[in-house]
């Protein structure tokens, strides 16, 4: 970490330091880190000057654990303890992986929080972790490549993904010792990379057929202002299922009498890719094959008996897309442009098919597996501070309604989907007991209208409620989304005024605790200390805090602050300064609070300037549109 | 600037007429000032702060574009809750033998032989009076008195039976799509 740079007081630290930032697209089959260098978007490379980083993790008795191209290649041999596509079954159960089998390789656990984890020989490994070791990945490849530390990284994730999903990504980023400035939607950040937020207008659809998941989005554009207008698509689609279907072609095409082991059908599995892959560009394929006892000998593909297979599947990507023509209200005739992301968009087919029901050409020049960790570069770039003068804001929705359980099973939604984010909303529970105390919710995300037929995002208790006569008391309990599609609930009992704690018991995420526990025990191995890493983390804090109230100060302190005011925030600005080089937490974590608290006002009325700032002058005569 | 009221929050005056433009202009302006994303190296506090202020803003956007929220809403404002439940209890019987009416043409249209010729008459029809029902809205809601707002109320309530109607004949439309 570069040292601290204390400066005089009212003069901002290094104002116009470039923050080094990435975008990671943290993909089901390959992941991918890029960066703005010299105004540039571009993919960093590792050693070997590979830029595609297979999202496969491989687990190790000795407690080695392998990454990538490394990892992949013991698929094979070892593949119990080799985690591919963990994407797929992150923030899930096992319940749900079971229902949604996909020959999956590894063996599962059921845990007490509902979370799939793998059983390795390394012990239970959630999924969540399978994920940071990728992240780490990346992570010391662009600092390597840069020279200096990530001030913070823009990661994508399906624009399909729920709650839970979300969650599960952010809790890997802190495992990898990340900040995430925004979790960005795929689609989005295909059309950032595409430079479509420079064109004018006009609805734009992103069809995204990747190697775990298919989605379609609708942006629609409007003076650099991106808003989601819907999605829809299938996070248990994708290239992965074409390679399933042409080796069951394979498997049958043998005629192969005896059930296979895990290796033989993960052997079987990779020639069905290769096969896939070449035929984007030839006709016809021929497949070596060498397995036990079995067979011995090549079988031909050709391009048409491939897309007879397939069709029914990439078919299954059409009915989404009409789908979200419809949920975004608009008109085939208003979309002006259609953009390919994803490894299987380069099959001829897809193009297709594509082509025919958009009625129109689509755009495949930025390659299909890049495109999305580009965009998401350049997101990062803005969000990190580097480009103060961009006017780039992005707006996203809520991709599945949230609600709350019930009386009998049934849910009530309280945010629907395709809301835009962020939203919060109030709702008002009551007791129906005499002197009851305590309030059990139950929040789920998805369509339909039983409890069981949606996702459980979140149990929680509402305790300390003054006890009342039943029906008595009103407790208003809010429901939070933020921009990064992530839930947070806070409770009030109106009558008394009575904060009421939550306990937010997450069905498949990570307690914070648990985090914590998966940080010591990464620490062990990294031998650092964990009280080292909470002091650094207070620092960095410490830093931004400064950073931030300095900026202000030195732009409108004049205009929000009398003496007395000022006297007090500099007070405790310097009271912060002062202990930045504490070897105490707790002490930095102090000060930092009491700046908070002591600014909280000034903060206020900042936001509340600029919003008076941003309607001065505008009325209907200069707004063209 | 109060946060209790959303016409005061996008500097407007508390009225019915709303220039869909202007108001959408007014949005972008203030979610490029407030949105989280122009946080990011801000104070704990700011970003809580921002996340809150785009949240209402968002909340306060959604009621004002469309008529029949933002019809809602100044109800409310004027102390005139409306409850979907008892709606129908109050309407005027030749109102609801119109509706009855709709929803038979709508019921029959799948089986009829130029489904889409139909379905297009029926939804000029419910344009037209949606538009009626909101040019009657704006009119009550434009005077300022009590009895007017009632008035305008029961337009309210009619207007919500048009777009449920709307919404049920899209869904129509989409199966005969497939």
């Amino acid at each position: 970490m570069a040292l601290l740079q204390i400066s005089e007081p009212g003069q901002s630290t290094t104002p116009h330091q470039r923050r080094f930032a990435a975008g990671i697209d943290l993909g089901t089959t390959n992941s991918l880190v890029a960066t703005v260098r010299n105004g540039k978007a571009e993919t960093l490379a590792d050693e070997s000057k590979k830029e595609l980083l297979p999202s496969v993790v491989r687990y190790l008795s000795n407690g080695e654990i392998q990454t990538g191209e490394k990892a992949l290649s013991h698929s094979i041999e070892d593949p119990k303890n080799t985690i591919i596509s963990s994407k797929r079954i992150i923030g899930r159960s096992t319940k749900e992986l079971i229902q949604t089998d996909k020959n999956h390789t590894n063996e599962f656990s059921h845990t007490e929080t509902g979370t799939a984890k793998i059983l390795t020989v390394a012990g239970e490994i959630s999924p969540i972790e399978v994920a940071s070791e990728i992240l780490k990945n990346l992570k010391n490849r662009a600092e390597k490549t840069l020279g200096d530390e990530l001030s913070g990284v823009v990661i994508t994730v399906p624009a399909y993904f729920d709650d839970a999903q979300r969650q599960a990504t952010k809790d890997a980023a802190t495992l990898a010792n990340l900040k995430v400035f925004r979790l960005l939607n795929e689609p989005t950040a295909a059309a950032i990379a595409y430079g479509l937020d420079a064109e004018s207008e006009g609805a734009i659809v992103v069809y995204d057929f990747g190697g775990g998941t298919f989605d379609v989005s609708i942006l629609q554009l409007n003076k650099g202002v991106f808003e989601v207008l819907a999605t829809a698509g299938d996070t248990q689609l994708g290239g992965d299922d074409l390679d399933l279907l042409i080796a069951n072609w394979i498997t049958k095409k043998l005629d192969i009498q005896f059930e296979l082991d895990k290796s033989t059908l993960r052997y079987i599995y990779n020639k069905a890719k290769y096969a896939k892959e070449k035929l984007t560009q030839e006709n016809k394929v021929a497949i070596d094959l060498d397995i036990d006892q079995a067979f011995k000998g090549t079988i031909i593909l050709t391009r048409n008996k491939f897309n007879e297979i397939v069709e029914p599947l990439v078919k299954k990507t059409i009915s989404p897309c009409r789908q979200a023509i419809r949920d975004a209200n608009i008109n085939k005739t208003e979309i002006k442009n259609v953009v390919m992301v994803g490894g299987s968009t380069r099959i001829p087919l897809v193009r297709q098919l594509v082509t025919d029901f958009f009625e129109q050409q689509i755009h495949v020049d930025i390659d299909p597996d890049k495109v999305v960790a580009l965009g998401a570069a350049i997101q990062a770039d803005i969000l990190a501070g580097n480009k103060p003068d961009s006017d780039m804001l992005l707006l996203d929705v809520n991709p599945l309604s949230l609600g709350i359980e019930t009386m009998g099973g049934l849910v009530e939604k309280i945010i629907s989907r395709n809301t835009t984010l962020p939203v919060a909303r109030a709702q008002e529970f009551t007791t129906f007991k005499e002197g009851q105390t305590a309030l059990a919710i139950h929040v789920v995300q998805g369509e339909r209208e039983l409890v069981d037929d949606c996702r459980s995002l979140a149990r929680f208790e509402l305790h300390g409620i003054p006890p009342m006569v039943a029906g008595a008391a009103k407790i208003r309990v809010t429901f939070q989304i933020d921009a990064d599609g992530l839930l947070n609930v806070s409770a009030r009992e109106t009558i008394s005024g009575v904060e009421s704690q939550i306990t937010v018991k997450p069905s498949y995420g990570l307690e914070s605790d648990e985090i914590e526990n998966m940080l010591r025990s990464s620490i062990k191995h990294a031998a650092e200390d964990l009280g080292m890493r909470k002091l650094r983390e207070q620092q960095v804090a410490a830093k931004r805090e400064l950073e931030a109230i300095e900026a202000a100060l030195l732009e409108d302190a004049d205009t929000h602050l009398n003496a007395e005011e000022r006297t007090k925030i500099d007070a405790a600005v310097d009271q912060l300064r002062a202990c930045m080089e504490d070897s105490d937490s707790a002490i930095i974590k102090k000060a930092i609070k009491n700046v908070e608290q002591v600014a909280s006002f000034y903060v206020e009325r900042r936001m509340n300037k600029n919003i008076q700032q941003a309607l001065t002058g505008h009325n209907v005569n200069d707004i063209n549109i | 600037m109060k946060d209790d009221n959303f016409f005061e929050l996008f500097g407007l005056k508390v009225q019915f007429e709303i220039n869909g433009a202007d108001l959408t202009a007014r949005y972008r302006a203030l979610q490029s000032q407030i949105h989280p994303d122009k946080y990011t190296n801000a104070a704990e506090k700011e970003r809580l702060l921002s996340v809150h202020k785009a949240a209402l803003v968002n909340e306060a956007y959604q009621v004002l574009k469309t008529p029949l929220p933002r019809a809602k809403y100044m109800l409310s404002l004027h102390g005139i809750l409306l409850d979907e439940q008892q709606s129908t209890t109050l309407m005027a019987p030749d109102f609801l033998m119109e509706q009855m009416e709709l929803r038979e043409a709508l019921s029959e249209i799948q089986h009829a032989d130029s489904p889409i010729k139909l379905l297009d008459d029926i939804f000029s029809k419910i344009e037209s009076k949606k538009n009626q029902l909101i040019s009657d809205i704006a009119l009550k809601l434009s005077k300022e008195s009590k009895k007017e707002y009632e008035a305008a109320a029961d337009k309210v309530r009619q207007l919500q039976f048009f777009i449920k109607l709307q919404e049920e004949a899209r869904q129509i439309e989409s199966q005969l799509d497939l």
